[in-house]
């Protein structure tokens, strides 16, 4: 902690430590933080130990028209923002243009970035003004090989760029995050970096090929999250054991060459199934061991995911009666923004069921089935809910009673039966019958069996 | 019988603080010594350095007692500190800033992530001869300093 000796009794706020200085500036923009620097001496170099810079171009852009001198300053300002910050940097955002991209600006400072500054996290867009309206890259990103490979570097975001080659990636085992947002190159150049990058965990693709008869390849072993919009791509083969979300916000094949090794995430409802219209999102919710934390979890409640979108649909896995996945479908629903479209919930099987509860936390029985409260939510809706592999146990004959009465699904409930022998048959269309006899928090709600 | 924490101001209006167990595990610096191996019947005196008063402690233990660092239950302060449309007068500065140390002292995370949260709002969108008159910081930056610093066009930057 550093103490500071003002003589000015009345300047509270200047004796504070460095720490708590530096505290007030995280929650600050990167254009607050630099400004104090004009404060006093004091303050004139606080700035420079900050974790997180954003250094947006954006907003200088629209005056280059007129004084276009005024551009290239600003690069130069970057370019001495970076070189000036001394302190431990975690995360720097850069919004640029095309011209840092081709006068080797851009090179420069991610190659100060990630090598002399060691950052966890690098986010890099161009902005360009006229390109994005057909999500075509305008600028082809030309780095230096092994340009990401760094053991600090473990999160890189890149967006609107043609990627000529996967050579910047050489070597990438750093990154457990990866997203590529608006980026075109052929096929194999994403191949090749996927095939680099074998420590991932989040992967976000939102890409485009060059030619439409490529099969993308995502075979990363450690892979929890996926995120895929591609256009102009025959076939996509997923193969990650480990994966518990998938999501397609568009994809241009057919589903017959759409290929996931994952039988965890095969449910009856799926992108092609609702027509190709809307984002879809299959989630098995499964809990981690103690202290371990859920990285598709975390990134599904995480305010800037792209796959939570309005009028999106979703299929989840979860065993009702273990609390802990019960408590993450509620927090995963509650927080999609606006109504959905459909959303189906696989309940896991009796026996698959207890088989995970014997190794995972949270397998005691639980109340949370006799509270009266909205679930998930009183504002979430869903237009269509499928209830799949219903086999008219309690919990799930009191989700589903829940969600008729607190007027959670708006049109119609479908319930598809697990397979069961003819005995189990007629206590599930008992069930069914008492739930049609409930009263319904929207009228015209239809609930049917599959 | 549970273990009692108190807490001992020298400075301005001294006085002893009693914390129950609930009040007393929110301090980083206190929740330990519920931990160890003590006679269960004792009490333990923690002395609070003298540039923190009573009123300070008593206002942050407040704070605890109702429970708005587990709610983080920011209406509770809105009204006094944190309200976006009024400015804090001098006293109100200076209790925000002698809680937010006081705070880090005791070790209460949840209470600095809300003092300096509201600090960082009364700064945003105001230019700095703004700050230096609010909050009394005396701008000694010789006129070449400052033109350097403007010169470099870093203000117009950052989002």
């Amino acid at each position: 902690m550093v103490h500071v000796e003002v003589i000015n009794t009345d300047d509270y706020i200047s004796k504070l430590s460095n720490d708590l200085l530096l505290e007030i500036l995280s929650k600050s923009s990167t254009e607050e933080v630099i400004k104090t620097s004009i404060l006093s001496k004091r303050w004139r170099n606080v700035w420079k130990k900050t974790s997180c810079l954003c250094l947006d171009m954006r907003r200088i852009e629209k005056t280059t028209t007129l004084l276009p001198g005024v551009f290239h300053q600003a690069a130069n300002s970057v370019t001495k923002v970076i070189q000036d910050h001394c302190g431990h940097l975690e995360r720097c955002t850069i919004y640029h243009d095309s011209r840092q991209c081709e006068n080797g600006m851009l090179e420069f400072w991610i190659q100060s970035l990630v090598n002399v500054k060691h950052i966890k996290d690098l986010t890099l867009e161009n902005f360009s003004p006229g390109s994005k309206s057909n999500n075509r890259s305008n600028v082809t990103l030309d780095l230096p090989p092994r340009s990401f490979s760094h053991p600090s570097l473990t999160s890189l975001s890149l967006s609107q760029y043609n990627l000529k080659a996967p050579h910047a990636f050489l070597v990438c085992w750093n990154l457990k995050n990866l997203k590529l947002i608006g980026i075109s190159a052929e096929v194999e150049v994403f191949n090749a970096v996927l095939v680099a990058c074998t420590s991932l965990q989040v992967l976000a693709l939102e890409i485009t090929c060059h030619r439409k008869d490529g099969i993308l390849k995502i075979d990363n072993h450690n892979l929890k999250f996926l995120y895929l919009s591609c256009s102009r791509i025959k076939g996509v083969e997923v193969s990650s054991p480990s994966l518990d979300i998938i999501s397609i916000g568009s994809l241009s094949c057919e589903m017959e060459n759409f290929i996931i090794a994952s039988p965890r995430l095969h449910f009856n409802r799926n992108y092609w199934a609702t027509g190709k219209f809307f984002p879809h999102t299959s989630y098995y919710i499964s809990c981690p061991y103690q202290g371990e934390a859920s990285i598709g979890h975390e990134i599904m409640m995480n305010g800037s995911n792209v796959c939570m979108k309005m009028f999106a649909s979703m299929s989840v896995s979860v065993d009702l009666t273990n609390a802990k996945e019960v408590e993450i479908l509620r927090q995963v629903l509650a927080v999609w923004p606006g109504d959905m479209q459909e959303v189906e919930i696989l309940f896991k099987s009796n026996n698959a069921a207890r088989k995970e509860s014997e190794s995972s936390i949270g397998n005691t029985q639980n109340a949370f089935w006799e509270d009266t409260k909205p679930f998930p939510s009183a504002q979430f809706r869903a237009y269509t809910v499928w209830l799949s592999n219903f086999s008219g146990s309690n919990e799930e004959f009191a989700l589903a009673s829940r969600m008729i009465m607190q007027g959670t699904v708006a049109r119609c409930m479908i319930i598809k039966p697990s397979t069961v022998s003819p005995a189990n048959k007629l206590e599930i269309e008992a069930a069914i019958a008492r739930l049609k006899e409930l009263p319904k928090g929207h009228e015209n709600l239809r609930i049917v069996m599959f | 019988m549970s273990k009692i924490i108190v807490l001992k101001c020298v400075g301005h209006n001294p006085k002893d603080f009693e914390l129950d167990e609930a009040v007393a595990v929110q301090f980083g610096c206190i929740k330990d010594l519920f931990h160890s191996d003590f006679d269960a019947e004792s009490k333990i005196v923690v002395d609070v350095p003298m540039k923190f008063n009573s009123y300070i402690i008593g206002r942050i233990l407040e704070f605890c007692s109702s429970r708005a660092s587990f709610s983080s239950d920011r209406a509770y302060w809105e009204q006094d500190f944190f309200h976006p449309c009024r400015e804090p007068n001098q006293r109100k500065r200076k209790e925000l800033i002698a809680i937010m140390e006081a705070s880090e002292y005791l070790g209460m995370e949840s209470l600095v992530e809300l003092t300096t949260q509201s600090l960082a709002n009364y700064l945003k969108g105001k230019n700095p001869l703004t700050i230096r008159s609010l909050w009394k910081v005396e701008g000694d930056l010789t006129a070449e300093e400052e033109a350097k610093a403007l010169a470099m066009g870093v203000a117009k930057l950052g989002h």
